[in-house]
């Protein structure tokens, strides 16, 4: 009797049971294809990046109207602004890596967006060979691959502008091209070795309504060629690199002139080619002014006691064809690389430059201390009061665009966590003196204090 | 009445809170190395500690020194040092830290059961996963071709065997990355030409550790926890616990049990080496 009893209980609890269990795994079942099809819309999303930054700033310059490299020139009668220097917004997409753990392409899409509107910073395309991972090609609107003040971040850099040399032979650091990278993937032993190469329509993109397209049929070549290395104690990281570039801009109808003396002995710009030199040469058929750039940069970090310390250094020479100064033009465009046709006079002048960081943390606190010296000269066959000298009629006299400067930075910055970053930095800036411009017969006051509140996201 | 009901709410809300506040959980994130090892023992430091709640997740070094850099875990687990970049990084950030050893690690060479290969000189372990080679019948072996596995590039087990196995030395192309040790493990056992490398604390009865020579075949040493212990077996690396100082009085206490006699016991009993 009581079998049977168990046995009835247990046929009972089992026709009870049975239905529960079997909504149990259905709900089990969905319950995991649920979690399969979260985690694959996850990962498809984190594989769209987005991050940017802020620079809000105030500055104070030292008089009315200054031309200047710290974030441009301040308009007449004003030594005060408030401004959004930056307003960076980046969207990645990177595509799915395949089986060997290489990703193949990704997509860059970067905008700028302050009060003087919106403007496309980058828009390009990285293919990477899918078999070693080794060989990348990125085309489009891109960071110019020379030397390293150049490519390295602004919401990175210690101080608020790159150095004026920087500034004027690669106005708005991008420019579109087409550029092929060799460096072996993270596993890879010879990771630490990089070669960065690539053809650009040369012209650069320097801010709103200057897109980067191109104005002549002239291509230039870019590269950088470094090693990145760390200690095995991982408290040394020091890299070493080398750049070169090759490239130039159509020479209309238009006097060409280069550094020489005069019939009297005088130091000036002598008539290389005439504008008629150049009469009846169809457009398609003109020359080029030669831009050739050769560089070398290190940077060396060591964490020691004092806390981190960073060093870093560039020096570049070259030809660079400018202009001279007009009323429309002023000295410090007139040597800066031109991203349009001008149908201008050509000025070749030989010039050298290079910057120097120290960037000191203080111990293991949010206190960064930071020293920037750069020195940028325009025409290194000239100097003092041989600029602006009167010469033989046919030749050019040297101009304010001639002038050597020399700027000494510093700055101190609180990083707040991640995103937040406040930082001051006050800029001297000596230029070159000459009794004959009168604008530059002593030096200018033009000396910048900027504060900044960085937020990066 | 009504006053005692509103009492009562406001009571049982600040019971609520103040418990809340209490039992703020210590996020631990990093290395699948030392996993284990946090796991177990923030599971007896829990049960000793009624109030305290600890978290951990893997993941690798890499990704736990990132969530350290932009706070999203109180520890960050390592089985390396920390990277140059990663110190700029957390500097970067405003932000400082600590580092605490915690244990050793052991790192063993495993194989097939069925492999008749039991010991491998230190050149002849770099021969293997430099790709340079490639048979089994090259080191004393059958012949077949060697299955290659390693870590994943972000592990640090993955660094660690390169630095210090390798000579720092590429892996060869042809080596499998696997996303966890017990893919290794999974793997090794069902793969007869397979070799690869994991912790000490990980070795299953599924899988043959190797003899590993570092005087070129003079002596060879088998990885068990008192010859690492002992310093005759020459793979064996530090594992780190780092901290923002900032959170140090909240991370403190369960890292002094970790280096207690009670901690340290544990350390040897999941099968890493303790610092005793």
């Amino acid at each position: 009797m009581i079998k049977h009893l168990f046995s009835a209980l247990t046929l009972s609890i089992f026709a009870i049971t049975q239905p529960v269990m079997a909504q149990l795994e259905e709900n089990q079942d969905t319950t995991q294809s649920t979690i399969v099809k979260m985690y694959s819309d996850i990962e498809a999303f984190k594989r769209l990046k987005i991050s940017g930054y802020i620079h809000a700033q105030f500055q104070y310059a030292d008089s009315f109207g200054i031309t200047s490299f710290s974030s441009g020139s301040f308009p007449s009668g004003t030594d005060k602004r408030f401004s959004i220097r930056r307003g960076r917004v980046k969207f990645q997409y990177d595509a799915l890596a395949n089986q060997k753990g290489i990703v193949t392409s990704s997509y860059v899409l970067g905008f700028d967006v302050t009060e003087k509107g919106l403007l496309i910073i980058d828009v390009f395309a990285k293919l990477t060979d899918p078999w070693i991972g080794w060989f990348s090609i990125t085309a489009g609107k891109q960071n110019r691959p020379f030397g390293f003040e150049i490519p390295y971040s602004s919401s990175m850099r210690e101080t608020p502008e790159r150095g004026r040399m920087s500034q004027i032979i690669f106005p708005g650091e991008r420019d579109l091209g087409a550029m092929l990278t060799i460096q072996g993937p993270k596993t890879s032993l010879y990771n630490w070795i990089k070669l960065d190469a690539g053809m650009f329509n040369g012209g650069g993109t320097r801010g709103p309504g200057v897109d980067g397209s191109e104005f002549d049929k002239f291509k230039d070549f870019i590269g950088h060629l470094s090693i990145t290395r760390s200690t095995p104690s991982e408290k040394i990281k020091y890299a070493l690199g080398a750049s070169y570039y090759y490239g130039g801009f159509r020479i209309d109808t238009v006097n060409v002139y280069a550094v020489g003396v005069d019939v009297n002995g005088v130091n000036g710009f002598v008539k290389e080619n005439s504008k008629s030199d150049f009469y009846g040469v169809s457009i398609g058929n003109r020359k080029e002014a030669i831009r050739e750039y050769i560089g070398f940069d290190a940077q060396l970090s060591v964490d020691w006691k004092p806390g981190i310390t960073t060093i870093r250094g560039e020096y570049i020479q070259g030809d660079q064809p400018g202009f001279t100064p007009t009323s429309t033009l002023s000295a410090a465009a007139a040597t800066a690389s031109p991203n349009a046709a001008n149908n201008a006079d050509i000025y070749k002048r030989p010039f050298n430059g290079a910057y120097f960081y120290f960037v000191q943390n203080i111990l293991q606190t949010p206190v960064q201390l930071v020293v920037k010296y750069d020195w940028y000269d325009p025409n290194t066959k000239v100097s003092g009061d041989d600029i602006g000298k009167s010469v033989a009629s046919s030749n050019k006299a040297f101009s304010a665009a001639d002038i050597k400067y020399d700027t000494w930075g510093f700055g101190l910055a609180y990083r707040w966590d991640a995103n937040l970053k406040l930082s001051a930095y006050y800029e001297i800036v000596k230029n070159e003196t000459t009794k004959n411009v009168a604008a530059d017969n002593g030096d200018l006051a033009d000396n910048v204090l900027t504060i900044r509140l960085q937020v990066r996201f | 009445m009504k006053k005692n009901n509103i009492s009562l709410i406001i009571v049982i809300l600040v019971g609520i809170s103040f418990n809340m506040v209490a039992q703020k959980r210590i996020v631990v994130k990093g290395s699948d190395t030392v996993l284990p090892l946090s796991q177990k023992e923030a599971e007896n430091y829990m049960k000793a500690n009624a109030g305290a709640g600890i978290t951990v997740v893997g993941g690798g070094s890499g990704v736990g020194i990132a969530a350290l850099i932009d706070g999203t875990t109180d520890i960050a687990m390592s089985s390396r040092k920390i990277k140059m970049d990663e110190r700029l990084k957390i500097s970067d950030a405003g932000k400082a830290f600590k580092e605490v050893i915690i244990a050793q690690d052991a790192l063993a060479v495993i194989v097939n059961p069925g492999n008749p290969v039991s010991q491998l000189t230190r050149e002849q372990i770099e021969g293997i996963f430099t790709g340079k080679i490639d048979n089994w019948k090259e080191v004393g072996g059958e012949d077949a071709k060697i299955v290659r596995l390693a870590r994943e590039t972000s592990s640090g087990t993955y660094e660690f065997f390169k630095e210090h196995v390798l000579n720092r030395k590429n892996y060869a192309s042809s080596c499998l990355n696997m996303p966890a040790t017990g893919a290794i493990i999974e793997s090794i056992a069902k793969t007869k030409g397979a070799i690869g490398y994991v912790g000490l604390a990980y070795v299953e009865k599924d899988v043959k550790t190797l003899g590993v020579s570092y005087d070129k075949g003079k002596t060879f040493v088998k990885p068990t926890l008192a010859n690492a212990k002992n310093k005759s077996y020459p793979i064996v690396r530090p594992l780190f616990f780092y901290y923002n100082p900032k959170v140090e009085k909240s991370v403190m206490p369960f890292i002094n049990y970790i280096l207690s006699d009670e901690g340290q016991a544990t350390v040897e009993k999941v099968g890493y080496v303790n610092l005793k």
